[in-house]
């Protein structure tokens, strides 16, 4: 009679488990020296234009496969649907250049100027749980250290890596990110990311504080952070909270502009 | 090539490329399906770690915790190492 040797099973659970405890150990290492940590993350952030800049093999690869599964019907449709967008930009465009020549002209006339640069969104704010996302930006093109990013006039974050042809950006939205922000007059409302694009803040009660009403940064400038979604209040409680949320859809964002 | 291998890299291409094209908790359910397809998928832990680190897990938390990413697929992965062992239909599919 055959008999299972007990060492078989303890090997084969081992087997199991050694990967495991290897993987383990490393996200440790990583975790108790957090000076290799950030030299591994610039590394990877200065990869990631390679993988996802416009000229990079990746991205042409995607997009010619894109070509050549679109049928003919669809693609005239979509150049159709882009010439009247083309149409209609070029008219908004006229009428955004002269505002910002005046908006420009005034601020210079106050002593600020402020310059732009329009940055690619490599990776996007959605793939990330921690509400960061990469630029194809970087120190070659003047971007520095805690620089605002903005996307069609909202403030959406500030950049906190910067690398020479990539930035990481950190939403004001990253869950428990807190800042200060001016609503319905109110100023200073102190409100905190909970992921996503929303924010959340408490205010006491009878501010007048309604749903609709435009959350923006205390500054020389009328600078939007988002609107406020829906107030909840409870007769118990003397404050009520505020669900806040940005208007940018963040798994759609493509370029944004930064502040040099 | 042996099929079982090249099953294997075009796994764990399609991880990889998954991680960076799709939202977080989609290619954390990808890479859990692929955890019970293989009998060890450790590509899957290193692919989260790499993405933490590029996304800034070290310094910002998500739902409290560091690491969220690394953490919660190595907890996955112990998981399937749990449940491989006790599910029937596993045991009879991978004998």
């Amino acid at each position: 009679m055959n008999y299972r040797r007990d060492s078989f099973e303890r090997d084969r659970r081992r087997a199991r488990w050694t990967p495991f405890l290897i993987l383990a150990l490393i996200v440790a290492f990583f975790f108790f020296i957090p000076s290799v940590a950030e030299r591994t993350g610039r590394m990877l952030v200065a990869g990631s234009s390679f993988i996802f800049g416009s000229e990079s093999v990746v991205s042409k690869g995607v997009r010619s496969i894109g070509v050549l599964l679109a049928d003919k019907r669809s693609l005239i449709e979509e150049n159709e649907r882009l010439s009247f967008e083309v149409a209609r930009l070029a008219e908004l465009a006229t009428e955004e250049a002269a505002l910002k020549e005046e908006n420009a002209r005034l601020l210079a006339l106050m002593g600020k100027e402020k310059r732009t640069i329009v940055a690619s969104v490599l990776l996007s704010p959605n793939r990330s749980p921690y509400d960061t996302f990469v630029v194809g930006v970087g120190e070659m093109d003047g971007l520095t250290d805690g620089a605002q990013v903005f996307s069609k006039g909202y403030l959406l974050g500030t950049v906190e890596l910067v690398e020479a042809r990539t930035a990481r950006v950190l939403l004001f939205s990253a869950p428990g990110r807190t800042f200060s922000a001016r609503i319905n007059g109110i100023s200073p409302v102190e409100i905190t990311g909970r992921g996503g694009g929303s924010f959340e803040a408490l205010v006491p009660r009878g501010t007048g504080i309604k749903e609709g009403d435009e959350v923006t940064v205390p500054s020389l400038e009328r600078v939007l952070i988002g609107t406020v979604e829906a107030v909840l209040a409870d007769p118990r409680d003397p404050l009520e909270r505020l669900l806040i949320l940005s208007p940018v859809s963040l798994s759609d964002l493509e370029y944004v502009d930064i502040e040099r | 090539m042996h099929a079982t291998l090249s099953l294997r890299i075009a796994a764990s291409l399609i991880m990889l490329i998954g991680a960076l094209v799709l939202p977080w908790w989609m290619a954390m359910a990808l890479g859990a399906a692929f955890l019970f397809a293989f009998r060890t998928f450790f590509e899957f832990p290193f692919v989260f770690l790499a993405l933490d680190l590029l996304y800034g897990g070290a310094t910002h938390t998500a739902f409290g915790i560091p690491y969220f990413l690394s953490v919660a697929s190595l907890a996955l992965y112990a998981l399937s190492i749990y449940l491989k062992r006790r599910l029937l239909l596993y045991q009879l599919s991978h004998a």
